[in-house]
């Protein structure tokens, strides 16, 4: 066997420094491959210059994951690639891949190479072959194009057509030497016959004989499709080990991962209003931007209707919001809320509300989330409601539907998105369900509602079990949903229990009357006290005039003694002159006479 | 079934053709073990049954690597009939000389070796 390629080998380990693609330094080193959550898990991507083997049933992903891993190579590391198919025809797999946009015509023009290889079916076999002289060719090409990445697509195809066991394992050692020879980066795809395993002998030497294994599923869960990738070996590097879920979406491959935590994003300090100006108080101005808040309850609890106050608040700023209903449709919400006044229409109307209603039945966890991560971008919202975001564990799983749930929120904070969810909880211990979800723990606010009987009504309450961030009240209030609107009112709590309703309404008329009671007692004292007031004026004017009055007395009766007194001098002196003038004044004595000499007077004249 | 009714067959020396002529290439991987013992094949095949020299072409895809890309050659080696219609392909080493004849449409070589069907 010879080569016409006399490229020498290179040490496994070598550190290239020049190439951008490579990840790890020192370490074996990766191609990323540019999947969305592969490199994640892979810690960097492909083992460069190694030879990784992708094994799944028929439409678990193969082709599009090596495709993909190519195309990126390409696109974002200028790396030139040759794609060999052996079992599908290179137009039909261009033309699938359309829907992607990755522009593979432009790209074919001078990065991406495409080798039909599949043998025609009518062919006659007469003798041992090999594929000596196709390794030649695709030498001569990855030499031309300067080649660093290849896909052998379907190579379980091509071993079948050689025949006997031997043959295949002779052939498979031929390419592999070759890929190494010429350093390039491979990516093997080959069917596998049941589950997750290349049970049969034939292909197991593959496993063993390659770097990286990938296994790609597609499994029916509960009636739902649900698509699976699992590294199950990774020579030489560390690896996120278990399923991972998966979904072919729009833009290629999507597998679920978390993204890198945000924690360096400072904690948001503005509140935005909740839509209930009493639960704002309670909440210390409402729920902190980019916080999540987890709202659960029994079916009925008006859970919708807390998450249409928010919206609507939203809007009401001016702001954009998205409201993803896994129940109802957007008209139902709609009217719903207009009865107790909460306006959609008019926000949806001018362009800031989107009511994305779906059923989660239809599509996996997964499927909904890469959904929902793309209207996000689209709609880029400030405000995102999910009711419920319980719903998504209808399809497919509890815990598929808890890794999305999760990976959704994490994916609205990383935009800066507030995140209102309802929850719905069907048994009596709510904790125990929604821990189940794990939301909880990531919540910052979590209220609940509930209904509780009492006097033959039922009526609803809200409790903030958390509030991170605020000094809360952990007092139960009563949601009250009426014709003019959604409010909070306090309840009683008497001898243990809370009354809501009627019996709170009861109670609040008795603390009514009380009131009135005490309000008219302290009138009637007031007036009480006016009178005796008035009363004690009044006498004190009477005693004020009678003062006056005997002081007038007193003065007139002085007035008349001195008159008398100025009058009987002057009567004395009459007298005097009556009696002759001769007569020497005499003291005055004062006799009684004055009176009595007014008998003999002369009469004035 | 012994010999194709519908082809022509050979009948002696070059230039007595009497119908569509045969043609024939061979697609080997330098010496590779199974290309040289195509190449043997090819060579008994051609003499026990008069093939002329001109209508078989023997290609060397180790030398002109491309050109099996070109011809949708995969494995080597590979023996296409090119003419006359139908085209047929045999992969191979061409161990059974007389069923790759036959897949020719050759006719059993009147010569004086005998009949063999």
């Amino acid at each position: 066997m010879s080569a016409s390629s006399d490229h020498p080998p290179v040490a496994a380990n070598a550190v290239v420094t020049s190439d951008a693609s490579r990840v790890e330094r020192g370490a074996i080193e990766k191609a990323q491959t540019g999947i969305s959550g592969f490199d994640e898990i892979t810690h960097g991507g492909l083992p460069c210059r190694r030879t990784t083997l992708v094994v799944g049933g028929p439409g678990a992903g193969k082709t599009v994951f090596a495709l993909e891993a190519l195309v990126n190579g390409a696109r974002h590391h200028h790396e030139p690639a040759i794609f060999v198919a052996f079992e599908e025809n290179s137009r039909q797999i261009v033309a699938n891949a359309a829907t992607f946009g990755w522009d593979l015509p432009a790209l074919e023009r001078e990065q991406l190479f495409f080798l039909d290889a599949q043998l025609p079916a009518a062919v006659v076999r007469d003798g041992p072959f090999d594929l000596v002289a196709m390794l030649a060719a695709l030498d001569a090409k990855v030499e031309a194009m300067g080649a660093r990445r290849i896909v052998l697509d379907g190579l379980d195809v091509l071993l079948t057509v050689l025949g006997d066991p031997i043959a295949e394992r002779r052939e498979v050692y031929r390419i592999q030497e070759w890929l190494h020879r010429r350093d390039l980066t491979a990516v093997i795809t080959a069917k596998s016959d049941a589950g997750d395993r290349l049970s049969s002998e034939r292909y197991a030497f593959l496993q063993f004989m390659v770097d990286c294994v990938v296994v790609l599923q597609n499994r029916l869960i509960d009636r739902v499709a649900l698509r699976t990738l699992r590294l199950l070996k990774y020579r030489g590097s560390s690896f996120a080990e278990g399923e991972f879920p998966m979904v072919i979406s729009a833009d290629g491959i999507d597998v679920g991962t978390f993204a890198a935590p945000a924690l360096a994003r400072e904690a948001a300090h503005e509140r935005i209003s909740s839509g209930l100006p009493r639960l704002d108080a309670m909440l210390g101005g409402g729920y902190f931007r980019e916080s999540v808040t987890l709202i659960t309850g029994a079916p009925g609890t008006a859970k919708t209707t807390l998450a249409g106050a928010f919206v609507a608040a939203a809007c009401a700023r001016g702001e954009r919001a998205l409201f993803v209903s896994f129940d109802e449709s957007g008209s139902q919400i709609a009217r719903n809320l207009r009865s107790v006044r909460i306006d959609l229409r008019a926000p949806r109307a001018a362009g800031l509300l989107e009511i994305y209603a779906v059923r989660t039945e239809a599509r996996g966890a997964e499927e909904h989330l890469v959904h929902l991560r793309r209207l996000l971008d689209t709609q880029r919202p400030s405000v995102l409601v999910v009711d419920p975001i319980s719903a998504l564990a209808k399809s497919g799983g509890q815990m598929a539907a808890t890794h999305a749930a999760l990976r959704l929120l994490d994916a609205a904070r990383a935009r800066g998105i507030t995140v209102l969810c309802t929850s719905l909880v069907n048994g009596a211990d709510a904790l125990e369900e929604t821990t189940m979800m794990q939301i909880s723990t990531i919540a910052d606010t979590w209220m609940q509602l509930a209904y509780v009987v009492h006097g033959g009504e039922r009526n609803r309450t809200l409790t903030i079990i958390k509030s991170r961030g605020t000094r809360h009240s952990n007092q139960v209030r009563e949601l009250v949903l009426g014709d003019d609107g959604v409010t909070l009112a306090e309840v009683y709590a008497a001898r243990g229990e809370v009354l809501v309703g009627t019996a709170r309404w009861e109670r609040e008329e008795e603390e009514r009357a009380d009131e009135r009671r005490r309000a008219a007692d302290a009138a009637r004292r007031r007036a009480q006290m006016e009178h005796a007031e008035a009363e004690t004026t009044a006498r004190i004017a009477a005693l004020e005039h009678e003062l006056e009055y005997r002081r007038a007395e007193l003065a007139l009766a002085e007035d008349e003694e001195s008159a008398r007194r100025s009058q009987g001098s002057a009567l004395r002196r009459q007298r005097l002159e009556r009696r002759g003038a001769s007569a020497p004044a005499q003291a005055d004595s004062p006799d009684d006479d004055g009176d009595a000499g007014i008998t003999r007077a002369p009469a004035h004249g | 079934m012994s010999g194709s009714t519908e082809l022509t067959s050979r009948s002696g020396a070059a230039g007595e053709r009497t119908g569509h002529p045969l043609r024939l290439r061979l697609f080997v991987a330098g010496n590779a073990p199974n290309s040289a013992q195509a190449r043997a094949n090819l060579r008994a095949l051609v003499q026990r049954y008069h093939v002329p020299e001109g209508d078989v072409e023997v290609v060397d895809c180790l030398l002109d690597p491309l050109r099996a890309f070109e011809e949708g050659v995969l494995v080597t080696p590979t023996l296409l009939k090119l003419a006359p219609d139908p085209t047929e392909i045999i992969v191979g080493t061409l161990a059974s000389v007389e069923r790759v004849a036959q897949t020719l449409g050759l006719d059993a070589p009147r010569s004086a070796e005998g009949t063999h069907g």
